[in-house]
């Protein structure tokens, strides 16, 4: 009976700490929704009417596309490498791991303005293909050092035994290993996906055409130096954050066991 | 998954502009740019016209006139002609303007860069009849201020100063005949007579609704106005203004004028259409539409408003042009923060701004170039060295090498090499140059001179550099801590069995992870405003009073701690809540079996246990907080004065803010790259120890 009120008291406690927690967390929310759907003291949707005048539409479309192709790219990319890095003993491995590393320790603005020349050799200056190449190799040394984790969980029998049933390395890739690493591949492209999907800073350097213009090129427009349109911005970050809470919501199993799996091993 | 959706789309759309013989860059908005582009369309029907964030137009100018691609017309502030001229083509007038300003501003000796398109500067916007002799004279409305302007920007403060001072003479700042304004901004804030903090939003806001009696502000601002309000306001010029008994001045804004530029490669027609745009014929049409104040008088004789501005604009100073101004502001504004926010003697306080300009703009001395040439041979010697070496090796191994995984490794190395070590190679050999966009003598034809060591002794050598790591070492501490330990707390809440409805606060609690975190970092910015802020406004009603958080160093701190933690702990909370998991239950049971209480089984059981599991992401995020760009110079934006910017916002203002000193900032980069890594060796060591 005494244990019984106690655990009742218990979760009635707890739902109290974690309800308080939970609307003091959601208050910044709660106001981004309030400029976005609230003017001039009323309900409406002005603001996405301005939003969508100014080409957010477009914007989102592409935003989308390119942040899917720069993951899926990037993180077919860094499989491979990963898989190879894990699994055999060549000659650059080492170089290559270290270099991973090493690059992950500058920050973006040493590379923005290479980067800029370099595409303009390219030909790729202004064009959503070499935003699409920027992003996706940008991804490509975190993806790689996220997928060696899971990798090398694998057990080292599963070679030998592709080995012996004549599979080759691709083979034994495709079939054996990429099947089982799933939840990895789901977070790392995650997180591939997210830093295309909100970059802004060589977006802005590199696109100049506003038929090319991503999402968060067009909502930093609305923030004028001089006078800002926090209807419409609000409007525009609600709908910009919407697709990355579907991913997180439909992936939240496997972004919980892969990011422990993942880092187990240091 | 479907890759062919999106690469249609992108092929479709990159595939989708066809040739367009001309392109025009712009940065307004709204009214101004709708306007523009339908004017630009009736003359040249062609013509791509293309709106640029306004924080990125100079910049991406500067860079497409580097690599000669540059568009054929651009209209853009005149400030910076001096830096563009060399890409830009002379022009003759169609129309001459009247405003003889307005043409000083586009010309250099004697020579034409612009057609003068729209003039701007600020007057004062004030109830009808009620011009004020003085402005010391406004009236105070109930509850409210009798003057408002953004006190946050240097641009409107300008007026008062001046006056007094030519603000930029042979490249450096001169500030203190300018003091007596500084002192009476400082009184008039003190008194309430200004209110501080107020963006333009929200001062427009107030002098709608009758809590501001009169605004410095454009002509933008008209546009902005309800009918009614409209109907019952003037202009005027800024009335003279009494700083003490016996000194009174006549504030002079700052002049810009937007201008047309035609670049040096463009066709003739480019021509015809700056000309045209420019016309006395487009003037009117321009005025109605979008507010604007072209640089004819006829065309807004009907506009008493804009007549006004004009008036206003004929005693006002162009803004100088040059990199002696544009590394300016960022000082300038560190002054105005200091003025009204906190008590500092004023001759510090420019003295101190004056020396913050002059460290932007001087060259960096050159050091330890032979070193550099040394160390420099030596290293690519030790590379070829160990390349041969490994090769040696890899012929003895060449049997056991699979070829197959050429194919597996190929793609990302190629992609890696290209995109990322390239880059970062370039933006290395960078750090042990000087770069200058106005650069002449020493400096190569791209602006560059080799000062080999030159940029890091500048850096070591302040105080400066030794302040933001600091700040940057107690950020990165404070914010691991926090989000640390709040998303433990919250993972073991959300693990216990005894709380109803998990699933549902999991979701919800992951919220602020899921939310791009320039958009959190800008909300943030503007719940902490001082004056319309949602935390100042629950402050208010707790009875308490509000905070003006950015005028300090601990609560503006503060703000960009509790915007980290919000965005961080939820990551950690979800780390958390998978380690929970490797508890053996076996474990938990025999504890509770021997009667621990809760805090024994999280410290002999949970602590240890998940310990290892989390230290990977507590590294990860401690690199990601150490380099937090976006919430440090959104919500703070280093406020006060440049206190709580980091390494790497520092880095960025180097730059991007203060006159392109790219090599100053690849050093930074690479002090920031050594401080890692040395944290990273340090973890390591003390891994292994353990």
């Amino acid at each position: 009976m005494i244990n019984h009120t106690s655990t009742g008291l218990r979760s009635l406690l707890a739902m109290t700490a974690a309800s308080l927690f939970t609307c003091l967390v959601l208050l910044p929310i709660a106001w981004v929704v309030q400029r976005a759907f609230v003017e001039h003291g009323e309900w409406s949707l002005q603001s996405y009417e301005r939003l969508f005048a100014a080409g957010f539409s477009r914007a989102m479309l592409l935003s989308f596309a390119v942040a899917i192709v720069a993951t899926i790219v990037g993180v077919t990319f860094a499989a491979g490498a990963a898989f190879a890095m894990a699994r055999y003993q060549f000659v650059g491995r080492r170089q290559g791991l270290a270099f991973l590393l090493f690059s992950q320790l500058f920050p973006g603005v040493l590379t923005s303005v290479p980067l800029f020349f370099i595409l303009d050799a390219l030909g790729l200056l202004g064009s959503l293909v070499g935003v699409v190449l920027v992003y996706s190799s940008v991804s490509v040394p975190f993806s790689v050092w996220m997928l060696l984790g899971y990798f090398e969980q694998l057990p080292k029998e599963l070679d030998e035994a592709a080995r012996l049933d004549g599979a080759t390395p691709w083979q034994s890739f495709t079939r054996v290993h990429l099947p089982l690493i799933r939840p990895g591949l789901a977070v790392t492209a995650l997180y591939a996906f997210m830093n295309a999907w909100n970059e802004y800073v060589l977006a802005a350097t590199f696109l100049a055409k506003p038929d090319r213009f991503t999402a968060p090129i067009v909502l930093r427009q609305l923030v004028g130096s001089f006078s800002t349109d926090w209807g419409a911005f609000a409007a525009g970050s609600i709908l910009v954050s919407l697709p990355v809470m579907a991913v997180f919501f439909l992936l939240q199993k496997q972004l919980v066991a892969g990011l422990t799996a993942g880092s187990v091993k240091g | 998954m479907n890759l062919a959706v999106p690469l249609i789309t992108l092929l479709v759309l990159s595939s989708s502009a066809a040739a367009q013989d001309l392109i025009l860059w712009h940065s307004y908005r709204g009214a101004e740019a709708q306007t523009l582009e339908a004017l630009a369309r009736r003359v040249h029907p062609a013509v791509k016209v293309v709106a640029i964030p306004a924080d990125k137009l100079s910049d991406k100018v500067s860079n497409a006139i580097a690599i000669d691609d540059a568009p054929d017309v651009i209209i853009s502030a005149h400030e910076k002609i001096v830096e563009w001229r060399h890409g830009l083509a002379p022009v003759t007038f169609g129309d001459e303007p009247d405003l003889g300003v307005a043409i000083d501003a586009v010309s250099r000796d004697g020579v034409h860069y612009g057609h003068p398109f729209a003039v701007k500067s600020v007057a004062l916007l004030h109830r009808a009849g009620r011009r004020p002799a003085t402005l010391n004279a406004l009236a105070r409305p109930a509850n409210g201020f009798p003057l408002g302007f953004d006190l946050r920007e240097f641009y409107f403060v300008a007026p008062f100063a001046l006056s007094l001072t030519p603000l930029v003479q042979e490249e450096s700042l001169v500030l203190t005949p300018a003091m007596p304004a500084f002192a009476w901004l400082r009184q008039a804030s003190r008194d309430h007579f200004i209110p501080r903090g107020m963006n333009h939003a929200q001062l427009m806001a107030d002098f709608e609704a009758g809590r501001i009696e009169a605004l410095i502000t454009g002509p933008w601002a008209l546009g902005e106005l309800s009918a009614r309000t409209l109907a019952s306001v003037e202009v005027s010029a800024l009335p003279p203004v009494d700083l003490a008994p016996g000194q009174t001045i006549t504030p002079r804004p700052f002049l810009t004028v937007d201008a047309i530029f035609v670049t040096k490669r463009a066709p003739e027609s480019a021509h015809h259409l700056a000309r045209s745009l420019a016309s006395r014929a487009f003037a009117k049409e321009r005025v109605t539409l979008a507010q604007q104040i072209p640089p004819f008088a006829d065309s807004i004789v009907e506009r008493p408003l804009l007549l006004a501005f004009a008036e206003q604009a004929r005693s006002a100073i162009p803004m100088p042009s040059g990199r002696a101004m544009s590394a300016a502001w960022l000082p300038l504004q560190h002054l105005v923060e200091g003025v009204v926010n906190t008590n500092e003697d004023l001759a510090t306080l420019i003295a101190a701004t004056e020396a913050e300009h002059r460290a932007f703009l001087v060259p960096v001395a050159s050091r330890g170039g032979t070193l550099v040439v040394v160390l420099g041979f030596a290293g690519v010697a030790g590379l070829v060295l160990s390349a041969l070496r490994s090769a040696k090796r890899a012929t003895a191994r060449r049997r056991q090498q699979h070829q197959p995984l050429a194919g597996l490794i190929a793609p990302a190395t190629v992609f890696g090499v290209l995109f990322v070590l390239v880059p970062l190679l370039v933006g290395l050999l960078l750090c042990f140059f000087d770069f200058s966009e106005e650069g002449s003598g020493a400096y190569s034809a791209m602006g560059f001179r080799f000062v080999g060591l030159g940029n890091f002794v500048s850096i070591l050598s302040g105080t400066r550099f030794w302040w933001t790591l600091f700040v940057t070492v107690l950020w990165t501490v404070t914010n691991l801590l926090l989000s640390v330990g709040l998303g433990v707390a919250i993972a073991l809440l959300l693990a216990s069995p005894s709380l109803p409805l998990r699933g549902w606060f999991r979701v919800l609690l992951v919220l602020p992870w899921a939310v791009p975190n320039y958009i959190s970092a800008l909300a943030f910015r503007g719940l902490f405003d001082v004056e319309r802020g949602a935390v100042n406004h629950v402050l208010l009603w707790l009875g308490a009073a509000p905070v003006d958080w950015y005028a300090r160093f601990f609560t503006s701190f503060c703000t960009n701690l509790i915007t980290n933690v919000w965005l961080g702990f939820p990551f950690m909370m979800v780390v958390t809540l998978g380690a929970l998991q490797t508890i053996p239950q076996e474990q938990r049971e025999a504890m509770l079996l021997d009667g621990a209480t809760a805090w024994q089984r999280f410290v002999h059981l949970t602590v240890p246990s998940i310990a290892p599991v989390m230290a990977p992401a507590v590294l990860l995020s401690t690199a990601w907080t150490f380099n937090m760009f976006n919430v440090v110079y959104l919500v703070s934006g280093g406020s006060p004065r440049g206190e709580t910017d980091i390494l790497v916002s520092e880095a960025y203002r180097w730059a991007f803010e203060r006159g392109h000193r790219y090599g100053l900032a690849a050093a930074y980069c690479v002090l920031i790259a050594v401080i890692l890594s040395l944290f990273m060796a340090w973890m390591k060591r003390s891994k292994e120890s353990v």
